[in-house]
């Protein structure tokens, strides 16, 4: 796994709330939106070779389904999975 | 309402009037700054609001001629610090973020999605500062200012800035005799030939239309009609419930040829009268061609004029030598109005021969291109190619700096003489100028006012009333002789 876009299908986009603000300050790690199917070593690989830095750990959350109703008609937000990659100390990933 | 002499659109109120402006930035794209107006949060003001004492910056001023300095300030890197952070702070406190609660944003955040227009924001407020410290201080009469622009300006963590501009500033003028100008009167007295046309006008303003029927449209009658313009067979254009008299002939026809051609025209008749294409033709290729016009006409009417019964009615009037006295009192008062005003222009002109006034180099520019853009603009409208309208108005470019540079030397005049004699324009007069409007205009005075905030007219129309003021006040003070 090399080609840009390849990487991009990994790494999605970044999650900035203020949960991941915080994580940020306090422990250096950065949220990204994966695929589903993505795993931790890929992540990692991935998030490495877009940025140049050195991934210390990755920790993945499954965002449930959650039940959305329009009057009559219920339905379902689109499951979807977050990634929490830490870095090594000095190593920035510019997000914005 | 009046007009304003050419050139006064552009130029700054007199300072007694709401206060100038401070000096707009500019971005680099010539774009007005509007720090923090960005696209993807709407719900974020980040103004870097000034600081609640403001702490004055260094400000030096050079004179650069009579009419021209060059404002130099610098800003202390802690003052700079202190005021774009109290933008951030301003802004995560307001900001409203998906994926933060209001008011949570951190500052890392915001300064990463709206540093630059922040930082701007600053800068524009530090401009702001050292104009109105500059004005303060050194009592300088602005008149004009060049834009600065933010994105050429380096600013350097840990160090004081410096950024200057140049700013126009009004002419100081000595005034020598505006009072008692000898002005020799014109006014004519009301012949009665005048009076009697003014009647027949007047009947004629007032006539009705009936159906012309069998007869036809007489040659002084008005008709609906529906013209095409055309080229052989081919209709170039088609103008539809147009109101046509014979006495007033369509672009390209003579009036004679016109007027034989559609008079005695009936309802639903077509007329077909030889043209030729005005040269400000929408279609260009058939500019000066021959063509055709064909008129038809919907519906003939013959216009009838009101009886002498009518009219005396109409006017609240007794008898014929009643009227006679009233179109006679009209046409007094207009004459009247028509010498004061020109009395008015004589004595400002002879003003403007005698006082040497030095112009803003800036100032005159600014309004020699004004309106050169105007010119062109029109020119545009009718349809003139790009290179046409750029070598017309360079052949424009020394009448137009002419008129500018007379504007601008009227309004420096019309300034200096209410400044010296304290013809203010207060809000009482502005806003008896927006009834007047609305009044004429038939419309709320609450949409003219919309309209003139919207469109910042305001300070146009307090030159336009200072300017009356002082012209009425030369006419009242001039000594008027009757020739005998």
């Amino acid at each position: 796994m090399s080609r840009l876009e390849d990487l991009y299908q990994i790494v999605k986009a970044p999650v900035v709330t203020e949960k991941a603000t915080d994580d940020q300050v306090k422990r250096n790690a950065y949220a990204f939106r994966v695929p589903i199917s993505a795993n931790k070593v890929e992540i990692r690989a991935a998030i490495e070779q877009l940025f140049k830095v050195k991934v210390v750990s990755v920790n993945t959350l499954r965002i449930t389904p959650k039940v959305r109703r329009r009057g009559w008609v219920a339905g379902l937000t689109p499951e979807w999975k977050k990634a929490m990659v830490a870095l090594r100390e000095g190593d920035t990933i510019e997000i914005l | 309402m009046p007009r304003a002499p050419d050139g006064w659109t552009a130029g700054r109120a007199p300072e007694y009037l709401p206060p100038l402006r401070s000096p707009p930035a500019r971005a680099a794209d010539g774009r007005p700054s509007r720090a923090g107006a960005a696209a993807t949060t709407p719900n974020v003001r980040p103004r870097a609001g000034p600081s609640p004492t403001p702490e004055p910056v260094q400000v030096t001023v050079e004179r650069l001629g009579p009419c021209q300095a060059r404002i130099q300030f610098t800003v202390p890197s802690a003052e700079f610090q202190d005021t774009y952070k109290r933008g951030l702070q301003n802004v995560a406190s307001n900001a409203n973020m998906k994926g933060f609660r209001p008011g949570k944003v951190p500052l890392q955040v915001v300064e990463k999605q709206f540093g630059t227009q922040l930082r701007n924001d600053a800068v524009e407020h530090f401009v702001r500062q050292a104009y109105d410290q500059a004005v303060k201080e050194q009592g300088l009469k602005i008149v004009g200012f060049q834009r600065v622009n933010l994105d050429e300006v380096k600013i350097e963590d840990g160090r004081d800035w410096d950024c200057g501009f140049e700013v126009s500033l009004r002419p100081e003028i000595e005034l020598t005799d505006y009072k008692g100008v000898a002005v020799e009167s014109e006014l004519e007295p009301v012949m009665e030939p005048e009076v009697d046309d003014a009647i027949v006008n007047l009947k004629a303003q007032q006539s009705r239309p009936e159906p012309a029927g069998d007869a036809g449209l007489p040659a002084d009658g008005m008709a609906v009609c529906k013209v095409q313009w055309m080229d052989g067979e081919r209709v170039v254009l088609e103008r539809d419930n147009l109101r046509l008299s014979p006495k007033t002939p369509t672009p390209g026809i003579e009036a004679a040829a016109f007027e034989q051609g559609l008079a005695g025209a009936r309802d639903g008749e077509t007329r077909a009268i030889a043209m030729t294409f005005p040269p400000d033709f929408p279609e260009e290729a058939l500019r000066g061609k021959p063509g055709t016009t064909s008129i038809e006409v919907k519906q003939a009417y013959r216009l009838i004029p009101p009886t002498d019964e009518e009219i005396r009615r109409m006017l609240n009037v007794a008898d014929e030598a009643a009227l006679r006295a009233f179109v006679r009192e009209r046409l007094s008062e207009a004459k009247q109005q028509q010498e004061d005003q020109r009395i008015e222009s004589k004595i400002l002109e002879g003003l403007l021969a005698r006082h040497t006034i030095e112009l803003p180099k800036m100032m005159l520019d600014e309004q020699t291109r004004v309106r050169l853009e105007s010119a062109g603009r029109e020119l545009q409208q009718q349809g003139v190619s790009e290179d046409k309208i750029r070598e017309t108005l360079e052949t424009q470019r020394p009448a137009a700096e002419e008129a500018a540079a007379k504007g601008l030397r009227a309004l420096f005049l019309v300034q200096a003489i209410g400044e010296r004699e304290q013809l203010l324009v207060k809000r009482e007069d502005m806003e008896a100028e927006l009834q007047q409007i609305a009044a004429r205009n038939r419309a709320q005075l609450e949409e003219v006012r919309e309209y003139y905030t919207k469109n910042k007219l305001f300070d146009q129309m307090a030159v336009e009333l200072l300017e009356r003021k002082v012209r009425r006040f030369l006419r009242e003070n001039a000594r008027v002789t009757t020739p005998a």
